[in-house]
């Protein structure tokens, strides 16, 4: 299977000088089509920062960055932009829907800012809130949904322009265990169907046997847990 | 272009679902824009009525040119000149027709004793300067001895209640013996119309051969300008100034002159300021608001563009809920005003150039709030 996120020597420091904070200290990690990934360690580790330079919204400050077989760094703002735009899915701790909008509308704009035409849009959406059983939800405000249902969204919303990585930050912390459960069995179900790699950032370690891979990021390196079949 | 229809198409979606989301917000930020336009408009709509007003009595005489005192900064401050520049006009080749004017400050007295200044107009048998509407009795009537026009805005302020009411002008009796329409005044003085040779008795200033203005009209097909000159070379004591130029010069003395217009015109650029100001600080408290939105629209992928659209949609439909509120309000105060002596005017001239300072405006606020849009970090998605 081809690697749709490769991390190779990727070191952030924040910070310069006598201030200068190194969080990661060379840290390579690869997930590939189809994988479902978990990436654990304790808080303060690098985790979220790993992530951010993973979804191409942080540049590290060395190594080399590869997302669905391109070359990231250097890249322009703009660059960045479409890489998030059209190979990357998030899936958020909170979800992050827009409130003000319905929950078709939330995912139309997404679709739409991918480039898809209004009406491959429109079936993906349909076609995604079906298997998600949220059509009857569509039409409602994102404001009045419960946190499973938004998560729900959210998932959706990170699937609909058939990233090629998903990357998910704590998408259980925010929700009973049961509903959680639902989400990541969700998630990883249908990331595998959509053939997108999907890594998932969470200190719920009832979460990991939903995983074939684990990671976990301890003093700035992350190093293979396992990897199942 | 399909793209650039997409991105708009999508903006025009997030702004206004967004700004629809805050209607209370909305609603008292439309309020405040359109108090911002509508001071600005009454502003220089006022400024255009005064304008209209201080040259009115030009424009209802429909003549081509005026022949002046030198310097006569006015149509009210019109000084004395020989009444033989009418004869001498009349004898320039292109003039078809040339009438006095006489224009005199005096003194009315009310039956209850208090006086009022008016300005006295004191006409030809062509009538050429008088009023153009009459609601009562004919204006002919002022060639009759110690008989008296006046205009129904002002009667109230005359102590005038009907037609052949006596009056008294510096101690001469008059008759009241016609009521006109909309003849307004700036000087908050009113008009009051009577003969030539009545009218003389009234000013002392003048000699029994002098008269203030003479009214020419060009022969059909006649270069105006042409004829002007050839009037300037033959009456060189006076002035000769076409209808638009003496409108001008009065336009010019009451509202630069004066220092009216300038106070006019800084509260209108208040206006346009307070305009800018609230919409400023709506679309900053629209981001504030949703600046966790944003932030994920970023990580999404959004291009800062593409938000920037938004931040813009927001301010224009700001201007133009304001600008629609603030027009419906000028219209209604203008409709109010008609009927008073300060009436509001407006042409398209203006509004536009009072719409485009205001849509400037806005997208000035517009372009400070897209700095702040470049200052969002779209990580915080993460944290937050």
């Amino acid at each position: 299977m081809k690697a749709v996120l490769a991390c190779q020597s990727i070191r952030h420091t924040y910070g310069k000088g006598e201030l200068a904070e190194p969080v990661l200290k060379g840290v390579d990690l690869e997930v590939r089509a189809g994988d479902c990934a978990v990436l654990t360690g304790p808080s303060g580790s690098g985790k979220t920062t790993l992530l951010c330079i993973a979804g191409c919204l942080l540049t590290p400050s060395e190594g080399e960055l590869w997302v669905a077989g391109e070359r990231v760094h250097p890249a322009t703002h703009g660059e960045l932009t479409r890489l998030r735009r059209e190979k990357i899915g998030f899936v958020f701790q909170h979800a992050q829907l827009l409130p003000f909008l319905t929950v078709r509308q939330n995912l139309d704009i997404v679709a739409r800012n991918a480039g898809l035409t209004p009406q491959d849009a429109n079936q993906r959406i349909t076609h995604l809130l079906e298997r998600l059983e949220m059509e009857a939800h569509a039409g409602k405000n994102a404001a009045v949904l419960s946190g499973g249902q938004r998560q729900r969204v959210a998932v959706a919303r990170a699937l609909l322009h058939r990233p090629s990585i998903v990357l998910a930050d704590e998408p259980t912390a925010a929700l009973g265990w049961e509903i959680g459960q639902v989400v990541v069995d969700l998630l990883t179900r249908h990331a595998q169907q959509e053939g997108a790699g999907l890594l998932v950032v969470t200190h719920d370690m009832r979460l990991l046997p939903k995983f074939n891979r684990r990671w976990e990021i301890a003093g700035g390196q992350v190093k293979e847990v396992y990897e199942n079949g | 272009m399909k793209s650039l229809a997409n991105s708009f198409s999508l903006a025009l979606l997030i702004a206004w679902k967004m700004q629809v989301s805050h209607r209370g917000k909305m609603l008292a930020s439309t309020v405040g824009v359109a108090a911002g336009f509508f001071l600005t408009m009454a502003q220089v709509g006022m400024m255009m009525g005064w304008i209209d007003t201080s040259t009115l009595a030009i424009q209802r005489a429909k003549v081509d040119l005026w022949v002046v005192g030198m310097k006569s900064p006015a149509f009210d401050y019109g000084s004395p000149i020989p009444r033989q520049r009418l004869y001498q006009a009349r004898s320039v080749e292109g003039v078809a027709e040339a009438h006095p004017l006489f224009m005199a400050w005096t003194i009315w007295s009310r039956d209850d004793g208090r006086k009022v200044n008016i300005e006295m107009i004191g006409l030809d048998h062509s009538l050429a300067g008088g009023p153009t509407r009459m609601l009562e009795g004919d204006l002919r009537s002022v060639m009759r001895e110690k008989c008296v026009v006046v205009d129904s805005m002002y009667l109230e302020l005359l102590g005038v209640t009907h037609v052949g009411q006596r009056a008294e002008i510096l101690g001469r009796r008059a008759e009241v013996t016609g009521i006109s329409e909309g003849v307004r005044t700036f000087t908050a003085s009113p008009f009051v119309f009577t003969s030539i040779e009545e009218a003389i008795h009234y000013d002392k200033r003048y000699r029994a051969d002098e008269i203030t203005y003479v009214l020419v009209r060009c022969e059909e097909g006649a270069d105006v300008k042409v004829v002007a000159e050839r009037l300037r070379v033959r009456l060189p004591s006076v002035e000769v100034l076409t209808k638009r130029e003496f409108q001008w010069r009065s336009g010019e003395y009451w509202m630069i002159g004066t220092g009216i217009g300038f106070t006019v015109i800084v509260t209108a650029v208040l206006g346009l300021i307070i305009g800018a100001l609230v919409i400023s600080q709506t679309l900053f408290s629209l981001l504030q608001d949703h600046r966790p939105h944003y932030a994920t629209m970023l990580a999404l992928g959004f291009e800062t563009g593409l938000l920037g659209k938004v931040v813009f949609l927001q301010s224009l439909f700001l201007w133009l809920a304001g600008a629609l509120l603030g027009w419906l309000l000028f219209a209604g105060v203008g409709r109010v005003a008609e009927a008073s002596p300060v009436p509001l005017r407006m042409n398209a001239f203006a509004l536009a150039w009072i719409l485009g300072g205001q849509a400037l405006a806005s997208v000035g606020a517009g372009l400070w709030i897209l700095r702040k849009l470049r200052s969002i970090d779209p990580t915080t998605v993460f944290t937050a």
